[in-house]
């Protein structure tokens, strides 16, 4: 949908690139088609290339002994930006991603974080609609992956109102940032929605934080053998306490928890109910890539811990 | 707006050669010695009795056959070899997005390279005077002529060349054609008739031998166009052939590499 920040997510090997690469005519289907801002990726090859812009993660794509200025001139010119345009177009992009300082520097003397950000001025330099960014962060340090991707969300898409596709196989790059997410495995797209839709699609399940005192390998036996008890994660140790986050099939399975907990002589300290509709979770449902327990060995810890 | 683009391609072009400095100088300092080469040959020739030479010296003779054979050369291998660089480079794809027709981003990189080729082998020539090549009976509006004739021939190997390139990436057979097949055999150094007749055949099967004799006959003998007619007719005959063809070996290409996806890989 325009204006929309849409994330395609899947494990490598997925396709993903593949259907980027199939949108922005690089590619020709072997059967069917698809449209892109309206237009036919077959019958409408150039004005598809007009509408979009495309940044991969590959930073060796620039002619490295010219300067920034001259690269995003030459791809200026080839995406049909009118003459006089060119340089005020250049100049614009540049200072978006912060690259004005470096304008005449020869690309191949760019760090490779700024090559990248000047592959995303590249894709931006004809002002397209629609913008696929293929792994964009990859080769980013924290901070200029925060910025680049804070320039996505409130610039591109929310004041321009651009379309963007953006393409990862890391799912921290996904959760809280993309409107709206597809899941693709194995060639096919295995469920769109947005992060909450998707959570909500998911098989009930209880996830429960329990702090416990006594035995915890005898706790954490007698819980293992608990039938609905379908992962258990340590979360932190304390010298006389132990936090735990127990994924159980349904609520009737708390009860049995509990009385486990006595059995072993030991004691519930705390225990309250915690979200478990993560990104991470829905992936692993709807690729079927992961298994639950793995899903859940690094389960992301609430900031609230106890 | 493909006239901006062609102009955006050379000027980009130019400036990426001018960014090798040494090598953009090197190829114009190669020309220099090749002249100074044809020129000691000559003198060889004369030191054994040997002055007149088709309708003129050996110098201008072969002056003219290795300003045509770089031609030759730039005009098959100039598309294959840039379209290589921009492999190598990773630079192609972001090209093949842009909102320009494939054809012209996977030839219009090419575009430097034969205009400077254009500028060497002027420079050739001239500087060829300057040592004593004989043009005064040149028939310059003849010769210009079966240039552009012969420059569609030349041009369509290279098309050739850039289809190959596209699908086996290194092999150029091509380019082995014209150093080797056509260097020999179109009479770039001797006259063809030196060949025993059997061998001559090969010569009569390339467009080459048409164009560098017809060349030879405007700019050493003045021959007008209607006194070169035939060869003008052969080589108009090889271009209806070659050009369509190496449009269609191209076409296949790009086809196959948009159903492959190879273009980046080298």
């Amino acid at each position: 949908m325009p204006g929309e920040l849409f994330g395609l997510f899947g494990p490598n090997g997925a396709g993903k690139s593949t259907l980027v690469r199939l949108l922005t005519t690089l590619l020709a289907p072997t059967s069917g088609t698809a449209t892109v801002g309206g237009y036919d990726i077959l019958r409408d090859e150039l004005q598809v290339r007009t509408t979009c812009g495309l940044v991969t993660s590959d930073e060796r794509s620039f002619y490295g002994r010219l300067s920034a200025t001259r690269n995003l001139s030459f791809y200026a010119a080839m995406q049909n930006v009118a003459r006089h345009q060119i340089p005020q177009r250049v100049a614009s992009v540049l200072d978006l991603f912060g690259l004005t300082a470096k304008a005449e520097a020869p690309a191949q003397s760019l760090s490779t974080g700024q090559k990248q950000r000047l592959n995303m001025a590249r894709a931006l330099v004809h002002d397209p609609p629609i913008l696929f960014l293929d792994e964009p962060t990859k080769s980013m340090d924290v901070q200029t992956s925060d910025f680049v991707k804070a320039l996505i969300k409130e610039e591109l898409v929310g004041h321009q109102g651009k379309t963007v596709v953006f393409i990862s196989h890391e799912l921290y790059e996904m959760d809280n940032f993309c409107d709206r997410v597809v899941i693709l495995a194995d060639g096919r797209v295995q469920v769109v929605g947005t992060p909450a839709e998707l959570g909500d699609r998911l098989p009930r399940r209880a996830m429960y934080r329990i702090v416990v005192q006594g035995d915890v390998a005898a706790i954490t036996d007698r819980w293992h053998q608990t039938d609905g008890v379908e992962a258990i994660t340590l979360v932190s140790e304390g010298t006389a306490t132990t936090a735990y986050d127990l994924a159980l099939a349904d609520e009737a399975t708390w009860l049995s928890v509990m009385e486990a907990v006595g059995a072993c002589g030991g004691r519930v300290e705390t225990y309250r109910r915690v979200d478990d509709q993560s990104l991470r979770r829905i992936v692993a449902h709807f690729s079927n890539g992961l298994q639950a327990s793995e899903v859940d060995e690094d389960f992301p810890v609430p900031e609230d811990q106890p | 707006m493909s006239t901006a683009k062609l102009l955006a391609l050379l000027s980009h072009n130019f400036w990426l050669a001018w960014s090798y400095k040494l090598n953009f100088f090197t190829r114009y300092l190669a020309a220099v010695v090749a002249v100074l080469l044809y020129y000691f040959l000559d003198q060889l020739l004369q030191l054994s009795g040997q002055t007149a030479f088709d309708e003129g010296t050996y110098f201008t003779f072969v002056l003219i056959g290795g300003a045509f054979l770089r031609y030759l050369e730039l005009g098959s291998h100039a598309f294959s070899a840039n379209l290589r660089d921009e492999m190598l480079m990773g630079t192609i794809e972001p090209l093949l997005v842009t909102a320009t027709p494939i054809t012209l981003s996977v030839l219009g990189p090419s575009s430097w390279m034969l205009i400077q080729g254009t500028l060497i082998v002027i420079g050739q020539l001239l500087l060829g005077v300057l040592v004593g090549a004989d043009f005064s009976q040149a028939n310059w509006g003849s010769a210009l002529v079966v240039l552009l004739i012969s420059l569609t021939s030349f041009v369509s190997y290279g098309i050739i060349s850039a289809a190959f390139t596209i699908v086996f990436k290194r092999s150029d057979p091509m380019n082995w054609f014209i150093n080797s097949i056509a260097y020999v055999f179109s009479g770039v150094f001797f006259p063809i008739e030196l060949f025993p007749p059997w061998l001559r055949i090969i010569s009569y099967l390339l467009p080459f031998t048409y164009a560098l004799r017809a060349l030879r006959g405007a700019l050493m003998g003045g021959a007008s166009l209607a006194e070169l007619a035939l060869d003008i007719a052969v080589l108009l005959g090889f271009a209806v052939v070659l050009l369509p063809l190496s449009f269609w070996a191209l076409r296949f290409a790009i086809r196959r590499m948009k159903e492959t996806g190879e273009l980046a890989h080298y």
